[in-house]
């Protein structure tokens, strides 16, 4: 989700990934009831299908479970969210994260119809590439060992990346939200529609143009208006009390236009429903909190060079012992779920291993202190603490965003 | 693809089938062998010229027929070759030698091809997995044509023996979050259904896994049996353990495999009981945890013959990681087959190698509160989780009818917690790995089959983890943690030879011949989870020394 933040004012929501525009609440119908010819409720609920399915295997292979059965359970839902209670290889009994329609039910829908609309191509593409998908999570059910499981359904997630598609590409690559960013299937039913050859003269409203969907417009007041997609272009443009947001389809809508010479604006108001928006999802990774003092972490660097760097090295990936900085750590940590608590009692109780203990507190916090700033974790003005937290617990670990500054190639920043 | 491309490719093919059908008809004896046949596994004791499974042999016994180095020679060993590999870490792994190339690892699963008689690297193949704990490799696997290793993040791979290309990789652990391979796959071939196999053990007793041996087709890597230590429920000795404890028991197969080719028994010794030090939450005996089992490999899946336990409810982590050495020896007047092994908490035993029975038993390191579990307060019990009898193994001698073994004497200051919580990707102890109190020492031992009494024991300031090497001409080769590579007269225990490699020794000592020159090799490097205070905290490189006399 991206946001763009304007003062003093009630935010007004942009939800759903076309971009709809208007007021939260009067947005907030339900998913699955579209009526007939709805064609952007349809293309929502086919996303939303292929978003759970996704979930579910993403889900399963964060479980970290052992059992075999767990995961042949999540490859049948996906299946079932892709496939629908009429599509083949449909099973009832392990549920279905998805609508009885169906990812591919949903596209097929939308297909089926004489005319070719510019949306016709990313909607094959993200059909065929659905249809590969539930063709290696079968395959997925087959597998006797993890391994094959995790190739299989790796091959499948591959394939419902594709489908579900990128907002910055209009064409067969662009699958279900290309079409959703860049064409009229982004258009809910009942919003603003505008010439997209003109530029906005009210908002919210979408300029649409031959198919292709070139703007969406929002009104320019103070407060937080939420996307839950990025539009896929790179110009946004602010006059008249609007902010106008580009598409990637923009410049081939300004050259068609130019061909045409049709610069009528014209609005008009469809008469169908409100439609259903998603909900917003979480927010953006949050900034990394400060745990520790600089001069901190500069004590705790000595301690480690005469207490743990004979097992866990000086950079910090391990000879003897484990990593404990850097990517290789911090993507273990979030695998498994590791806490600052689970941290803080490994090195406050176990280590160093052949003299557990004897560390005096301060020094096991500033050596907790100087794993966190290789981490990447910000200094701040309090020490770490030499008595365990109860918001310990709850704070998980896990590769900082981005690229933060001073990162080495294995993913430990600098300490001095 | 392109027309052309599709013109290229096709010919191409064409030159692969045409290759593959003269090769077919070269005679096999024209090309240099690459790894050995069932019957060479099978004679690999009396092979003096390779060193194609961890311990020799299947038997388990570190003993070499080769006689060119003797007592009265081995004055003169000197340096044969030495090489330093780039692998920095514990030098744990046994070389597999076989036709001129030495197979070596390192800590982190590298694995290098030496030539055997210059030490120059023909290829090496660099790992670097992901370590859950401990960074150790015991060595490869050497069978149809493939370099086998079991790896830190539960892979097992097959590398083709002639080049280190990769041929095929596969996650064979349970869990990747807790399981991992340190052991050599070993090669068996199965001959009753004609297969040969890859039997290989799970590193992850300490970490809230159970343990399993199994054994993997060579060709693909899928499981063709598997062998719980731990019985689940319904299944005999499954009401050793209270309540759920069983699911997060431990007894993980990380030691070594040894066979009796002419009962297809295998001797297997497992791990201790998790959580390692908080009893309380697995009240019991914590069956097959601490014990040695035979398991008759007849049938399609292994079954249990016997089980000795060594420590019933262990709370100290005092596992037997030693390889079972099977063996033929004198008993009083009676010549039986036995089984010998030791166990961390500083015991040799011999068993009746048919029931299980013990025969002797020999207190070999300083022992000391070894009936009180570890309290939360704190307490002292020898030796600790490093010390006793180590993985590196020992030796028979028919000759002196002498066991050799080395032991260490370290203490250890123990803690259990309240409770115990699994975390995935941790220890899972209920408790702190102790705390080192001393001595700190070792020593080498021969122990009278016939008596279970020392024949001699040689004393030294530092641990003795290198094992025992013996040879036919009457000399017990191991290392001593600081370093040194010694030599000793198997009947008295003098002291003939030794040599300083410069980095610290935890890898036993072998025998091989280059060209018809008998060698001595061992790998030294870091302290790793050996440092004591007594070591300089500095760290070692990872080297290959051989030996030889000139």
């Amino acid at each position: 989700m991206r946001s763009l933040f304007f003062a003093n004012v009630a935010p007004v929501r942009l939800v759903g990934p076309a971009f709809i525009v208007g007021v939260a609440a009067s947005l907030l119908a339900p998913c699955s009831a579209f009526a007939a010819g709805d064609d952007h409720a349809q293309a929502l609920a086919a996303l939303a299908d292929v978003r759970a399915a996704i979930a579910e295997l993403v889900q399963v292979d964060a479980s970290y479970a052992t059992d075999r059965n767990v995961y042949r359970r999540a490859s049948q839902r996906a299946i079932n969210a892709l496939a629908g209670v009429h599509g083949e290889g449909y099973e009832a009994g392990p549920g279905s994260p998805g609508d009885a329609a169906g990812a591919i039910g949903h596209v097929d829908s939308l297909l089926d119809r004489k005319e070719t609309p510019v949306w016709a191509d990313p909607l094959h593409g993200a059909e065929a590439n659905m249809r590969a998908a539930v063709a290696h999570l079968h395959d997925s059910l087959k597998a006797r060992e993890l391994m094959d499981y995790e190739i299989s359904a790796s091959r499948a997630l591959t394939y419902l990346e594709v489908a579900l598609g990128r907002s910055t590409d209009l064409g067969v690559l662009g699958g279900l939200e290309g079409a959703l960013a860049n064409t009229e299937l982004g258009v809910p039913a009942g919003a603003t529609r505008q010439d997209g050859c003109a530029a906005p003269t009210s908002a919210p409203s979408y300029g649409a143009h031959d198919g292709y969907l070139a703007w969406v417009a929002l009104p320019a007041s103070e407060g937080t208006h939420s996307l839950a997609e990025s539009p896929g272009g790179v110009d946004i443009s602010v006059g008249n009390g609007i902010v106008k947001l580009d598409t990637a389809a923009a410049a081939l809508v300004a050259k068609s236009c130019a061909s045409h010479a049709s610069t009528a604006a014209k609005t008009e108001t469809a008469a169908a429903p409100a439609s259903a928006p998603q909900p917003a999802g979480a927010a953006a990774a949050g900034a990394l909190p400060e745990l520790y003092t600089k001069a901190q972490a500069l004590k705790g660097a000595q301690i480690y060079a005469q207490k743990c760097v004979a097992c866990h090295g000086r950079d910090m990936q391990g000879t003897a012992a484990p990593s404990v900085a850097g990517t290789d750590f911090l993507t273990t940590a979030q695998r498994n779920k590791w806490t600052l608590e689970i941290i803080r009692y490994i090195v406050f109780t176990l280590m160093p291993r052949n003299a557990p203990s004897t560390l005096a507190p301060q020094e096991s916090a500033a050596v907790l202190a100087y794993l966190l700033a290789s981490d990447c974790y910000p200094a701040g003005t309090t020490p770490f603490p030499a008595a365990d937290e109860p918001g310990f617990a709850s704070t998980k670990l896990g590769p900082p965003p981005g690229h933060p500054a001073g990162q080495n190639d294995k993913g430990v920043c600098k300490v001095d | 693809m392109n027309f052309r491309t599709r013109l290229k490719a096709g010919s191409g093919l064409f030159t692969v089938i045409a290759f593959a059908g003269l090769a077919a008809f070269t005679p096999a004896s024209a090309q240099t062998q690459l790894t050995p046949t069932p019957q060479e596994f099978l004679n690999a004791a009396s092979d003096t010229a390779n060193w194609i499974l961890p311990a020799k042999s299947y038997t388990g016994n570190h003993y070499t027929t080769a006689t060119q180095i003797s007592p009265d020679n081995v004055g003169g060993l000197q340096l044969a070759w030495k090489t330093a590999l780039d692998d920095p870490g514990p030098m744990e792994n046994s070389p597999i030698i076989y036709n001129g190339t030495m197979y070596v690892t390192t800590a982190h699963d590298h694995v290098y091809a030496l030539d055997a008689a210059t030490g120059k690297i023909k290829w090496e193949f660099k790992n670097s997995p992901h370590v859950i704990s401990f960074a150790a490799n015991r060595g490869i696997g050497l069978l149809d044509g493939n370099v086998y290793i079991g790896t830190l993040d539960g892979h097992l791979i097959a590398l083709n023996a002639e080049n280190g290309q990769k041929v095929w990789d596969k996650v064979t652990v349970d869990d990747t979050a807790n399981a991992f391979y340190t052991m050599a796959p070993v090669p068996y071939h199965d001959p009753n259904t004609n297969q040969d196999l890859l039997l290989l053990g799970v590193s992850n007793g300490d970490w809230g896994g159970n343990g399993n041996i199994s054994a993997y087709d060579p060709k693909d890597g899928h499981v063709v049996w598997r062998w719980d230590t731990v019985p689940g429920p319904g299944e005999p000795g499954h009401d050793s353990w209270s309540g759920d404890s069983w699911k997060r028991g431990g007894a993980s197969t990380w030691g070594g495999v040894t066979i009796d080719s002419d009962t297809h028994t295998m001797y297997l010794n497992l791990g201790n009981p998790g959580p390692d030090f908080l009893g309380t939450v697995r009240e019991g005996d914590n069956l097959y945890s601490d014990s040695m089992v035979a398991l008759d490999l007849s049938g399609a899946k292994p079954k249990l013959k016997w089980y000795h336990q060594f420590i019933p409810h262990d709370t100290h982590d005092w596992d037997p990681p030693m390889q079972p050495v099977l063996f033929t020896g004198k008993v009083g007047d009676a010549t039986r087959k036995l089984v010998a092994t030791g166990d961390k908490a500083g015991n040799f035993w011999i068993l009746d190698a048919e029931t299980g029975k013990l025969v002797d038993h020999t207190a070999a390191s300083f022992q000391k509160g070894q009936k009180t579990p570890p309290t939360l307060e704190g307490n002292i019990a020898c030796p600790n989780t490093l010390g006793g009898i180590e993985y590196q193994g020992g030796s028979y001698d028919p000759a002196t009818n002498a066991f050799y073994v080395p032991s260490q004497n370290e203490c250890g200051f123990w803690t259990a917690t309240k409770d115990v919580v699994y975390i995935a990707g941790q220890f899972y102890l209920g408790g702190a790995f102790p705390k080192l109190v001393g001595p700190n020492t070792g020593q080498m031992n021969a122990i009278d089959v016939s008596t279970g009494t020392f024949n001699w024991r040689h004393h030294f300031s530092l641990p003795n983890y290198g094992g025992a090497l013996t040879t036919a001409s009457g000399l017990v080769f191991s290392g001593n943690l600081g370093g040194v590579e010694n030599a000793f007269d198997a009947k008295t225990g003098n002291l003939l030879w030794s040599y300083d490699t410069g980095s610290f020794i935890q890898a036993p000592t072998e025998a091989y011949e280059a060209n018809g020159k008998e060698y001595i090799v061992v790998a030294s490097g870091a302290a790793g989870n050996a440092a004591i205070p007594e070591l300089p905290a500095t760290g070692q490189p990872s080297i290959i020394s051989v030996f030889t006399v000139k």
